[in-house]
């Protein structure tokens, strides 16, 4: 299994997909420094106000609109890959079960997401240190909303893993991911029915609004361990066209 | 004997896409050493059989064994593939591609350089694939089919696309290979190139095998025969019968088997009185034998 990853990785050279799960939380920073610039009563906000105002502009932003949406781009280009060309036909026939071959897709998307969340972390500190300059760091806040939003996020990864490899058009991906944004950010204002909607549970695994964190990342795992069972089976079986 | 060991075992073999009978029924057999040609037009369901046999999709009935064994992960490693256009990621080099190709195979490292000599690749390696040319493209497939040294080759329309020079050398190449041990499947739609690498043919058409054998039973499905133009065929029929010489009704007048008697035939018929206006010796190249099985629906 670990070679499969490792033959995965290989492939990813001269992509956009490492320059995009870093170059994001990166961006994202740069223009909450933006932000903060222009706005005069965000800058003059007393000192021990400026990190939780810094973060929390930031970390809603990333939960509800680049996480999601950056994650379905990442399992879009992963699967993109043995799209084009139908590269497939040439990847199935090297002696290599499908099932490690589908994990071995699953865990590079999760790992890009894991460098993008641990790239918003260190961006942050950076970036939001030259905003408060460098006084009081809020460590725990700095690190808690990346990994826990990441474990809030395998569900969803899981499901847009699958829905690239059964779906070429990058359209597709794109769209869901839109679509599951836009739900997850109004599902998550509602204190029950969050829970029915994974898209809302990398924002719930934070704490953000109402819902209890340790739920939601429990229902993003088991949703994560679901799809994964059913996607794996379903590539399994199928017809490589 | 080795020269009987079985490589690949198709049986009623059949895949339905939806209401279109891709393959229908087919049984083939590939034995250890020979170098099978897979015959058929556009469309006659090569592609589909043959990803069948490499597990891309699978039979809606029937069974395939490799190397006396079902189809699993384990038996794919002894083969190498090449299905229809060559595929490669474009933003890697000719290296990194074999080498993503390696590392899943397992093969060792100093394989790839190898592969790159055998295809004649070794100095375009190192540029991006997105730039090579179709038939460099092709070279590449074919070496990352190379890569672990299989047992048996199955390449599916190798030539197609390629420029005279590089039809040769991929011949050459796959000429090159039982020797080396390998047996080889190779499927065409064009009978020529088949005739000059193939011992085994199997030829198929609207998803049905029309032929399996070697090239010289091929050949001898098809005596040459003699084509007698005559006034009065069923008369002529008749008098060729006295005379224990078997023929049949053809376009021309009429048909016999026996090319030894055509003397004799034409000189009963003159003698009954008919008009023979032509006796001609009728021979069936394998071009002629492969159009008339390949004929129809
Ligand atoms: N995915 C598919 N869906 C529907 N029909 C298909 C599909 N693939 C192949 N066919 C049909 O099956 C037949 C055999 O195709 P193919 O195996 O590609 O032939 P060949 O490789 O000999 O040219 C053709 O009639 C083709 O249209
Ligand atoms: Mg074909």
């Amino acid at each position: 299994m670990l070679w499969v990853y490792y033959a995965e990785i290989l492939k990813y050279k001269r992509t956009s997909a490492l320059f995009l799960a870093i170059g994001i939380p990166f961006a994202i920073n740069l223009l909450f420094l933006l932000v903060f610039a222009l706005s005069k009563e965000l800058r003059e906000s007393p000192a021990d106000q400026l990190w939780t105002n810094y973060l929390s502009g930031l970390h809603s932003s990333w939960l509800q609109l680049f996480l999601p949406i950056g994650l379905g781009i990442l399992a879009a280009l992963a699967l993109g890959l043995e799209h084009q060309d139908n590269q497939w036909k040439q990847l199935l026939t090297l002696g290599v079960a499908r099932v490690p071959i589908f994990l071995a897709k699953w865990l590079a998307v999760l790992s890009l997401i894991f460098l993008g969340a641990i790239a918003l972390a260190l961006s942050s500190l950076l970036i939001g240190g030259i905003v408060t300059g460098f006084q009081k760091i809020p460590w725990l806040d700095i690190f808690k909303a990346p990994l826990l939003s990441f474990l809030g996020s395998l569900g969803i990864v899981s499901i847009q893993v699958w829905l690239a490899t059964r779906f070429k058009a990058f359209g597709v991906s794109i769209g869901v991911a839109l679509f599951g944004a836009i739900l997850g950010g109004i599902a998550i204002q509602s204190a029950t029915y969050w829970k029915f909607v994974p898209w809302a549970y990398p924002a719930g695994a934070f704490g953000l609004a109402n819902p209890n964190n340790t739920l939601a990342i429990g229902l993003s795992l088991a949703v994560t361990l679901v799809v994964v069972v059913l996607a794996a089976r379903d590539f399994q079986t199928r017809d490589m066209l | 004997m080795q020269g009987t060991e079985n490589a690949i075992q198709l049986e009623q073999l059949e895949k339905n896409f939806g209401q279109v009978k891709a393959v229908k029924n087919i049984n083939l057999s590939v034995q250890r050493g020979q170098v099978y040609g897979f015959l058929g037009p556009n469309g006659a369901g090569k592609t589909t059989t043959i990803r069948m046999m490499l597990g891309l999709i699978y039979p809606s009935h029937g069974s395939i064994r490799v190397f006396n064994e079902p189809l699993s992960s384990q038996t794919l490693k002894r083969i190498g593939s090449l299905v229809e256009t060559p595929s490669a990621y474009a933003h890697l080099t000719g290296r990194e591609n074999l080498e993503v190709a390696r590392v899943l195979r397992n093969t060792p490292k100093h394989r790839v350089q190898t592969v790159l000599e055998i295809v004649g690749l070794a100095d375009a390696a190192n540029r991006v694939v997105r730039n090579y040319s179709l038939g460099m493209k092709g070279r590449l497939s074919l070496a990352a089919a190379l890569l672990h040294e299989p047992e048996l080759l199955v390449l599916d329309e190798p030539t197609n696309g390629l420029d005279p020079q590089g039809i040769r050398e991929i011949r050459d190449l796959i000429r090159s290979f039982p020797t080396q041990g390998m047996t080889v499947l190779v499927s065409s739609h064009l009978l020529a190139e088949i005739e000059q690498i193939a011992t085994h043919v199997g030829i198929i058409h609207a998803g049905k095998m029309r032929f399996e054998g070697s090239l010289e039973a091929l050949q001898n499905q098809h005596q040459p025969s003699v084509i007698i133009g005559v006034n009065n065929p069923e008369k002529a029929i008749s008098i060729l019968e006295q005379n224990n010489i078997k023929a049949t009704i053809h376009p021309a007048g009429i048909e016999m088997l026996e090319v030894s008697a055509a003397a004799q035939a034409n000189r009963a018929l003159i003698y009954a009185g008919l008009d023979v206006h032509q006796v001609h010796t009728q021979n069936f190249s394998l071009e002629d034998l492969f159009l008339e099985m390949t004929k129809g629906a």
